[in-house]
């Protein structure tokens, strides 16, 4: 892992080469109940610098993931490195909106908000095709103009984890708020601002 | 010669900079054929710039630079470019001080012509490559020095020629003759570079442990050039990434810079102001408002108060421009946080006003104002033979709309919490007026019912409770507390409002006083008189 937070401090952050590695890295962590906030801005910028390779359901899930980090600023740092396109997904419109009812402190909404839209929970990364270093003798004949076919070391593959830990993080939130607001309050509200768990 | 160059700086302290120096740059070792090809004062500059560098004599060489280069370039080369690289090479042929001539021919041409064609960028690029190959690929440091004003401006227009090149018209056009030029890799890759050579980012730390720098610098480190340059790449990389809407990672460049007085940063004057404008920019788009205002101020304030020193400093109309940009994102800043406004905002104040109101134009107005000129990403690597259909389409835009397009993303990202801010802005002017009220109350003075009323006072909570930085510590550290100097808290069904003023030291208080005092004598003291006991 501190290897990959080596390249991140180099140049070698902005070849989209390493994009298999740092998915999968960030994967890991999350199923390990952490958020590696500088693999998920390295995946968002690449997803900015490569149009091409931007995959709505991975930036949904850093979404999802930045939510979690709430009441720190994540979301809106991973926002800013968003192509504005990218921002009419479905599911990347589904995240924004349940940031909003966050921000606006809308706890009641935001609830019955994810109750519908539990799906969002299950995380789908993609990490693309990673392809083998051509062979100097490979990278002669490409330089000569012939086709050549690059060695695939991996497929494309989707990881998938649950988010368990979600519900948590928002209720450490709405518990920050509230313990910053109320010196008491009656045990109805809070209920309703928990969405009526435990 | 340094009696010389001291004598002539001591008459210097007398206004007008810009006349009766050219003895500084006599020598009589002109070469005839420079003499034929330009004017006698330029031919003069030219050899004493080339001698001074050889020489490695420093302080004629920042003399030289600071005063003579601006002075010359605006008395014979207002429309025109100066002496051809090439006809000067004829003469001196010597490489290094050909890599430094051409550094300073292509800046004029991007600063003061501003009309640089596609030849001009690939060959500027090309030079500074030279350039930073030549530092950088050396077994031992290179023997020469350059003043600190010259090594920063070397890093701000590298920085500088790369933003405008990705937004520049042409860009197309440009890649397609020279695809490696001003690869964003690269500048990257040089900055870096110069960072880890230097060791800066150990110095720094060392430093700030109380140990002696020296000792975890190699040769490198200690060379004054290579240091200076380690520094001045920490806060191109600041720029850099705020460019590219990275805020987190800009903060982390300068994370071993001490933000808490900016006569510690260097003493170069654009230096301080763009890494104060650029941080403060990152905490606003952090969210981070109480840290912004307070490292815009801290800048502005700075600026003001060494004003007529500044006013003999070559790039001082580049400074006052940025200082308005700077209060601009600053009125921005203070819209968002409700807080006092004071009245060195009288240039912006129609905005601030407006924007304080929940004006989105005028808050947007302020943004664009003070904002970087963010670069759109996507458009750098654009495959050029359109097989890439989304890259394609953000390539296709001229290179103006790409970085509006840049732009507006960022500023999309701000205005989102300025509406939600619009909402709280009658609960504050009420909670202001009471010690104590019951939420049903305040419901009814808003109109409100009392869920809604609830869901504003948290969204208020939220909004206030901030990152705040403290002296000593890195950018991006903080200590969450409320950044408002009204606070409340709800016991049952009543709101209790705290008015936090900050208790400000005594010294600071006959401080303000006394600049109070400098500016209308009479009204000033028999108030100061007044509030005393």
């Amino acid at each position: 892992m501190d290897e990959v937070h080596e390249l991140l401090e180099t140049f070698e952050q902005y070849d989209n080469v390493h994009l298999p590695r740092l998915v999968q890295t960030l994967h890991a962590t999350i199923e390990g109940r952490d958020f590696d906030l500088d693999i998920a801005n390295a995946i968002l910028r690449l997803y900015r610098f490569y149009p091409s390779d931007f995959d709505a359901d991975t930036a949904a899930s850093i979404l999802m993931g930045a939510l979690m980090q709430l009441p720190e600023n994540d979301f809106t740092l991973c926002l800013s490195l968003l192509h504005p396109s990218s921002l009419e997904h479905e599911k990347v419109k589904q995240v924004l909106h349940m940031h909003e009812l966050l921000e606006t402190c809308d706890f009641v909404e935001f609830w019955a908000y994810l109750r519908e839209h539990e799906d969002l929970l299950d995380l789908k990364l993609k990490s693309p095709v990673e392809y083998d270093d051509l062979t100097d003798e490979e990278y002669e004949r490409m330089q000569n103009g012939e086709e050549v076919e690059p060695r695939i070391l991996h497929e494309e593959m989707v990881l998938t984890c649950h988010l368990s830990d979600f519900k948590t993080s928002i209720l450490e939130y709405i518990a920050h708020i509230v313990t910053a607001t109320y010196q008491t309050i009656p045990k109805s509200t809070i209920e309703k601002l928990t969405g009526d768990l435990d | 010669m340094d009696r010389a160059t001291r004598e002539e700086r001591t008459e210097a302290a007398v206004p007008n900079v810009f006349a009766g120096d050219e003895e500084d740059v006599e020598t009589a070792n002109v070469p005839k054929t420079l003499r034929e090809i330009t004017h006698e004062e330029v031919a003069q500059f030219i050899t004493s710039l080339h001698e001074s560098i050889m020489a490695e004599d420093v302080d004629r060489i920042r003399s030289l630079y600071e005063r003579h280069y601006r002075r010359l370039s605006d008395k014979y080369f207002k429309e025109k470019t100066w002496p051809e690289p090439q006809k000067v090479a004829k003469i001196i042929d010597e490489g290094l001080f050909q890599i430094l001539y051409r550094e300073l021919f292509y800046r004029h041409i991007f600063i003061k012509l501003r009309k640089p064609v596609l030849a001009d960028r690939h060959s500027a690029y090309e030079n500074y490559i030279s350039l930073f190959t030549f530092i950088l690929d050396a077994d031992a440091p290179v023997p020469f020095e350059l003043p600190d004003q010259w090594l920063w401006d070397i890093i701000d227009e590298f920085v500088y020629q790369f933003e405008g090149f990705v937004q520049h018209k042409g860009y197309k056009a440009h890649k397609q003759a020279y695809p490696e030029d001003w690869d964003v890799k690269v500048v990257f890759n040089v900055l870096h570079q110069l960072i880890t050579r230097s060791r800066i980012n150990e110095q720094l730390e060392a430093f700030q442990r109380g140990d002696n720098p020296a000792d975890v610098a190699d040769e490198f480190g200690n060379h004054p050039l290579y240091r200076m340059l380690g520094y001045f790449s920490l806060v191109g990389s600041l720029r850099l990434h705020t460019l590219m809407g990275d805020y987190r990672q800009a903060l982390e460049a300068v994370r071993n810079i001490d933000l808490s007085k900016p006569k510690l940063i260097s003493n170069v004057l654009t230096c301080q102001v763009t890494i104060y404008h650029q941080v403060g920019f990152c905490y606003l788009m952090s969210r981070r408002y109480h840290d912004a205002i307070g490292r815009f101020e801290d800048i502005l304030y700075y600026t003001r108060s060494t004003d007529t020193q500044n006013m003999y400093y070559s790039d001082y109309h580049t400074i006052r421009s940025k200082c308005e940009h700077i209060t601009a994102l600053l009125a921005l800043a203070h819209a968002m946080e409700d807080g006092a406004v004071k009245d060195m905002y009288r240039a912006e104040s129609e905005n601030l006003r407006k924007a304080a109101d929940g004006d989105e134009e005028a808050a947007a107005a302020l943004f664009k104002k003070g904002a970087p000129k963010f670069v759109e990403p996507s458009v750098m690597f654009a495959s050029l033979d359109g097989s890439d259909e989304v890259a394609d389409a953000a390539s296709d835009d001229t290179a103006s709309s790409s970085s509006k397009l840049a732009t507006d993303t960022q500023l999309q990202v701000f205005l989102r919490d300025f509406r939600r801010r619009k909402n709280m802005v009658n609960i504050r002017s009420y909670l202001k007026l009471y010690e104590s009220l019951k939420i049903s109350k305040l419901a009814s003075l808003l109109g409100k019912d009392e869920d809604e009323l609830r869901l504003h006072l948290h969204a208020h909570k939220r909004r206030t409770n901030q990152l705040v930085w403290s002296a000593g510590k890195q950018p991006l550290a903080g200590t969450r507390q409320c950044a408002d100097t009204l606070d409340f808290y709800i016991d049952g069904d009543t709101i209790h409002v705290a008015s936090i003023t900050v208790s400000q030291g005594h010294g600071e208080k006959l401080l303000q006083a006394t600049q109070r005092l400098m500016q209308d004598p009479r009204k000033e003291a028999t108030r100061f008189l007044r509030t005393r006991k």
